[in-house]
């Protein structure tokens, strides 16, 4: 299933204008993708999620977005206008973020919520859409989808709202979901939940996956494939199977400072940092 | 369950005004002047100036005063104005219905102004769209209401007579009205009369676009506030990932939740009106209640004041339990499960 056409990225940049002229906040990102799993692991600030911003067209105001190609599909994303943009978002491309305690907007049943994305997209009766829904919501894992349904979010716990978003974000089927730290306001026990349900999902629908997140052993155990980020740039590719062929310090480094039993009782090593790698 | 939280409700009610009688009962006793000397004035001879103390009862301890006072606010009596020589209950009955109009008129323009004003500045921000809304409203809140009611009188209404001056209804018609509402407005529509209609709508067009402009200013302001603060929240993103228009985003998303706090702000801005724009009733000699409430203090009528502060009181009281009564409806977070 690897058509490796699905997303298509080549020198994207995103800058910020600053009092000492544009700083890029992302730097020469390229990335080549089928509908397979993939990894950004990164440490705060390391442009991760602005990336995946970029790739959605949502870089806020001042930020500009260049790219020598940036294609989903046959769709030529860096074509497009707002309208267009629009077309795109929801539709071909999705995004799961960090919390639904502030994703979800409090005061919209989370029928609503979910149907909206269809409702943009797709001319459907009501009962279609609430059929739909419900449906997608069993497949999330929820048990009593018609009461969910009716809720509000306030009425969830954290996971149950992030299957919402889930949920959300799948039922128009889209090519691609990005997801931004998916489980990091998750409980430790609903994480490993979530983020399995996440992986069947995108199997199964042959959905291209980018899993953000800071955490790097939890990326290798889904991901096929790992781009490590480092100050707006793309330090090392890595085939997840093969952490240990690592090459990058920087990359060597995050994985030495993990705890391990052979540490045990001293002190975990912390990160030097080297300007050459800014270079790399 | 239910029956509970109405009485509680009845209670805090209760105490709130009897508390707030307390305090503008007690502000009327200690003031410098003396009520006895405004009726019998001050040549009055010594036992006049006795007996009329003690008809007034003024020569009982203060909380026996207050007492008797209380009891018949409970009976439905608010005293004997010693100004008007009525019962202060029928000085208010046509004073509050004037203040209502004009209220009722001024925050009608502040919501369907202010609200779509405040959502498009904070759209727009840091634009001149922005700007121009923000200096609309700083200038709404700088300029003193005298001034600008003059102004507004002398250019519409004497120079180019679009308007007419003040008072609430032409002399011609003033008597001719059947009451009904008090509103003069709903009274002349009700009696089909077109002609007393026309000038009742000409004389309150002007004070009731001026107090509108201050509430407009007020809503817009926190309107915009409250709509920037939903703008930057995640849902916001959210809805922008699932390819909602900006539009939509506006109205649909970040609106329904700024305006559970804005619900507030115009509850308060319509309190503010009912207690009587005293400076714009007085330069369009509008015969609302803080006109009333004004005059009596300066006249000493404690009877009249305290029954004008008691009706503010009550319409503070309410609009808050309205408010309250509205919440749920807006956000689910507040309703009972």
């Amino acid at each position: 299933m690897t058509d490796a056409s699905l997303l298509d990225i080549e020198g994207l940049t995103v800058s910020f204008p600053s009092d000492s002229g544009r700083v890029s906040v992302v730097r020469d990102f390229a990335l080549r993708m089928g509908r397979e799993k993939i990894g950004i692991v990164g440490e705060s600030g390391s442009g991760k999620s602005i990336t995946a911003r970029a790739i959605l067209g949502l870089v806020p105001h001042p930020g500009q977005t260049t790219a020598r190609r940036m294609q989903l599909g046959n769709r030529n994303l860096l074509a497009l206008d707002s309208a267009g943009w629009r077309g795109i978002r929801g539709k071909y491309a999705g995004m799961i973020m960090q919390d639904p305690k502030f994703s979800l907007n409090p005061v919209m049943r989370i029928g609503d919520q979910i149907t909206e994305t269809l409702r943009l997209h797709e001319k459907l009766d009501r009962a279609e859409q609430r059929r739909r829904a419900i449906a997608i919501l069993q497949a999330v894992g929820i048990d009593d989808p018609e009461r969910v349904y009716a809720a509000y979010p306030h009425e969830l716990s954290g996971g149950m709202g992030q299957r919402a978003m889930i949920a959300a974000m799948l039922i128009s089927s889209p090519e691609l979901i990005i997801a931004d730290e998916p489980t990091s306001a998750l409980d430790v026990l609903v994480r490993e939940q979530v983020l399995k349900l996440l992986d069947d999902l995108v199997t199964t629908r042959g959905i291209g996956l980018i899993l953000i997140s800071h955490d790097l052993p939890m990326v290798a155990r889904f991901c096929d494939r790992i781009l490590v980020m480092y100050r707006g740039r793309i330090v090392e590719t890595l085939d997840a199977h093969h952490l240990d062929r690592a090459n990058h310090p920087y990359t060597k480094g995050l994985m030495a400072c993990l705890p391990q039993p052979a540490y045990r009782g001293q002190m975990l090593p912390s990160l030097s940092r080297d300007p050459a790698w800014e270079q790399a | 369950m239910k029956a509970f939280a109405f009485l509680r409700g009845v209670t805090t009610l209760v105490i709130t005004l009897a508390g707030l009688l307390f305090i503008t009962f007690v502000i009327g006793r200690v003031m410098p002047i003396d009520p006895v000397v405004a009726v019998v004035g001050d040549k009055a001879s010594q036992e006049t100036y006795a007996r009329a103390r003690e008809e007034m009862g003024l020569d009982k301890p203060i909380w026996v005063q207050f007492g008797r006072y209380i009891e018949g606010v409970a009976r439905g009596d608010l005293g004997q104005s010693s100004s008007s020589g009525q019962p202060v209950v029928e000085d208010i009955a046509r004073a509050f219905p004037a203040t209502l109009e004009l209220s009722v008129f001024a925050i009608v323009i502040g919501v369907l102004v202010g609200l779509p004003l405040g959502v498009y500045a904070a759209h727009r921000r840091n634009t001149w769209f922005d700007h121009a809304a923000r200096f609309m409203s700083l200038f709404g809140y700088s300029t003193p209401v005298f001034w600008l009611g003059l102004i507004a009188l002398l250019i519409f209404y004497a120079q180019l007579g679009w308007t007419s001056g003040p008072g609430r209804i032409g002399t011609a018609y003033r008597y001719t009205v059947q009451e009904w509402s008090g509103l003069l407005l709903i009274d002349t529509l009700r009696s089909g009369d077109w002609n007393a209609f026309r000038s009742a709508f000409s004389h309150i067009i002007l004070p009731g676009l001026l107090l509108g402009y201050f509430s407009l200013a007020y809503i817009a302001r926190m309107t915009r506030n409250f709509m920037i603060e939903e703008l930057n929240k995640e849902y916001v993103t959210m809805a922008r990932i699932k390819g909602a228009s900006e539009t939509r985003i506006l109205w649909r998303h970040a609106f329904p939740n700024a305006l559970v706090p804005v619900v507030t702000v115009i509850a308060l801005s319509f309190g503010h009106l009912l207690e009587g724009a005293v400076l714009t009733e007085t330069v369009f000699a509008w015969p609302g209640l803080g006109l009333y409430i004004t005059k009596s203090l300066f006249s000493a009528d404690m009877p009249a004041v305290l029954g004008g502060t008691l009706v503010v009181g009550v319409c503070f009281v309410l609009l808050n339990k309205a408010t309250e009564l509205i919440y749920p409806f807006l956000d689910p977070r507040t309703r009972a499960r």
